[in-house]
């Protein structure tokens, strides 16, 4: 696949404060790329770089093999964005806040009527924005973003402050658009339970470095399973495993928690405890969610 | 062509229903309503012998637009233009759009030039609609003869060239910085400076009193040239250092 989207040794730097550390990342056509990151790791810098809304201090952006810096316009032509919050004028009408735009740039009546259509919110176009909920502004920034029919959609926290029916037709949105529209979705969020339901690769960012880079199954499949256990002696458990040369790990109480290699492992730590007189009442295998990876990659 | 004409629809689109748009009309009928006001109650000649009633009315009218109420409207009208941007933060969204930045703040500034165009355009007619009130209700202040409709959309005319400098300083001042407080901090600190620096040579050419030393010749019917240039020609450049600052911002 070909990168919509790379970044080459991109760094920004605001004084002595590096934001991003020579980042080197590659969106592929046709992907949904979920950007995850801790508060301050440099997702929306990345994405102002991304949109040349700030310059890099060093590296580049490229758009679709293009360098931003010098065939901007071009290249903007094929983005739309949603940066942070929706930026909407609210003594204007939905209809009116997508015409301003629209004004501005090459789009007709028509596409933005169907972008209206494809947020769902051709009924209440021509009402003030004021009076829309934050779910309805949200998806009218959406609409302002899809309007040019974009190959590129660049979402950062598209789903902030919207109530779990709003987050779930977001979700349910960006999944429709690489499919039926041919779009790539860049998208950062601190949600990592809807990333991982949207998302085919993955870009982890923190302290402006990129730390992990691929697929949402290379993710998975980088870190092991772990096995919860809980048993009525958890204090010989620990050292009965540690001694078979486990790392385990005590969660309180009678839990423990050990990172396995799959079902021959835990059948393997089933046998130990029981030779070794420890009472075992539940074995749970559990595949790591995103935000166990997320954590243990970011705060290892 | 094109281009121009869409963008600059899209700024009109934006001032709908807005109190910067009503602003331009409310700014000259107010400082209209003031001037009658004053001679309403004087309700006597108020011109001197030598000089005709009507040029005086204007004169009155056009120099405190010009010194007073036109900078502290500028102030005010750019500083509400550049919330419009500021206030929902569409700065990103607007200069992450396929449009050269330049561009975008150029229409920005014919946005605050035009709201202050159409005030300098309705102050004629509003202020002979003011005299033609007076002339009925108060006869003694002699406002008998024709109404000086040439001297009155030259000087006009004038003072809005004039306000230029003033009105590309405060346009960039307001899209530079986002709050509205520093935008109207400023117009108003230059706008008192220049009611006293005015009577010094220099103060002939401080930005923000140039309207009002060109309206203070509109008895005399004379343009003053050199502050005529210095405010026109000023605000171009001015227009094209601010085009040229703001496109080369990061925008945070």
């Amino acid at each position: 696949m070909d990168a919509t989207l790379t970044t080459h040794n991109l760094t920004r730097r605001f004084g002595k404060l590096t934001a991003v550390d020579a980042l080197t990342l590659s969106v592929p056509q046709g992907a949904v790329y979920g950007f995850l990151g801790p508060n301050g790791a440099g997702k929306t810098t990345t994405i102002r770089l991304a949109l040349g809304l700030i310059r890099p201090t060093i590296g580049e952006v490229l758009l679709f093999g293009q360098p931003l810096r010098r065939r901007r316009l071009q290249s903007l032509r094929r983005v739309g964005a949603l940066v942070e919050g929706p930026s909407l004028y609210p003594h204007l009408s939905g209809r009116d806040n997508l015409e301003v735009t629209r004004r501005l740039t090459d789009v007709t009546k028509a596409q933005r009527d169907r972008a209206l259509a494809l947020v769902d919110l051709e009924d209440d176009a021509d009402r003030p924005v004021r009076t829309y909920s934050l779910g309805m502004k949200q998806r009218l920034a959406l609409a302002l973003a899809l309007m040019g029919e974009p190959e590129l959609l660049i979402l950062d926290e598209p789903t902030n402050g919207l109530d779990p029916a709003g987050i779930r037709e977001i979700r349910e949105l960006i999944c429709t658009l690489p499919q039926e529209h041919g779009i790539t979705v860049f998208l950062s969020s601190h949600l990592l339970a809807e990333i991982e339901q949207v998302a085919t690769h993955i870009g982890i960012i923190q302290q402006g470095h990129l730390i992990f880079e691929g697929t949402l199954d290379a993710l998975h499949a980088q870190n092991e399973p772990q096995l919860v256990l809980e048993v009525d002696k958890p204090q010989s458990a620990k050292e009965v495993l540690h001694a078979y040369g486990w790392k385990v790990r005590g969660n309180g109480g009678h839990s423990l928690t050990l990172a396995v290699n799959g079902a021959a492992d835990v059948a393997r730590i089933n046998m130990q405890l029981v030779q070794s007189g420890v009472n075992i009442y539940n074995l749970n295998l559990q595949q790591p969610t995103l935000e166990d990876i997320f954590l243990a990659v970011t705060q290892a | 062509m094109a281009m121009i004409y869409q963008s600059l629809s899209a700024e009109t689109l934006k001032l709908k229903h807005t109190l910067a748009f009503w602003l331009a009309l409310v700014a000259p009928l107010s400082m209209v309503v003031l001037e009658c006001g004053m001679w309403f109650d004087m309700n006597t000649r108020v011109a001197p012998p030598e000089v005709d009633s009507w040029l005086w009315y204007g004169q009155m009218i056009y120099v405190f637009w010009g010194l007073l109420i036109m900078p502290l409207f500028v102030t005010l009208e750019t500083a509400l233009v550049g919330q419009l941007e500021h206030a929902q933060d569409h700065w990103k969204h607007l200069y992450a759009l396929p449009v050269p930045r330049g561009f975008i703040y150029g229409m920005k500034q014919f946005s605050g030039m035009l709201l202050i165009g159409i005030s300098c355009l309705v102050l004629p007619f509003l202020t002979a609609l003011g005299g033609l009130f007076l002339r009925w209700a108060r006869p003694a202040v002699e406002l008998t003869g024709p109404i000086p409709w040439f001297m009155l959309f030259k000087y006009s005319l004038a003072i809005y060239l004039g306000a230029w400098l003033i009105i590309t300083i405060q346009t960039w001042i307001s899209q530079r910085w986002k709050s509205f407080v520093v935008a109207c901090a400023a117009g108003v600190l230059f706008t008192i400076a220049g009611v006293f620096v005015i009577n010094a040579d220099w103060g002939q050419y401080w930005p923000w009193a140039i309207a009002g030393v060109i309206g203070n010749e509109f008895t005399k019917n004379t343009l003053l040239v050199p502050q005529l240039l210095v405010g026109s020609i000023g605000g171009v450049v001015m227009a094209f250092f601010a085009g040229w600052d703001v496109a080369r911002q990061d925008v945070l």
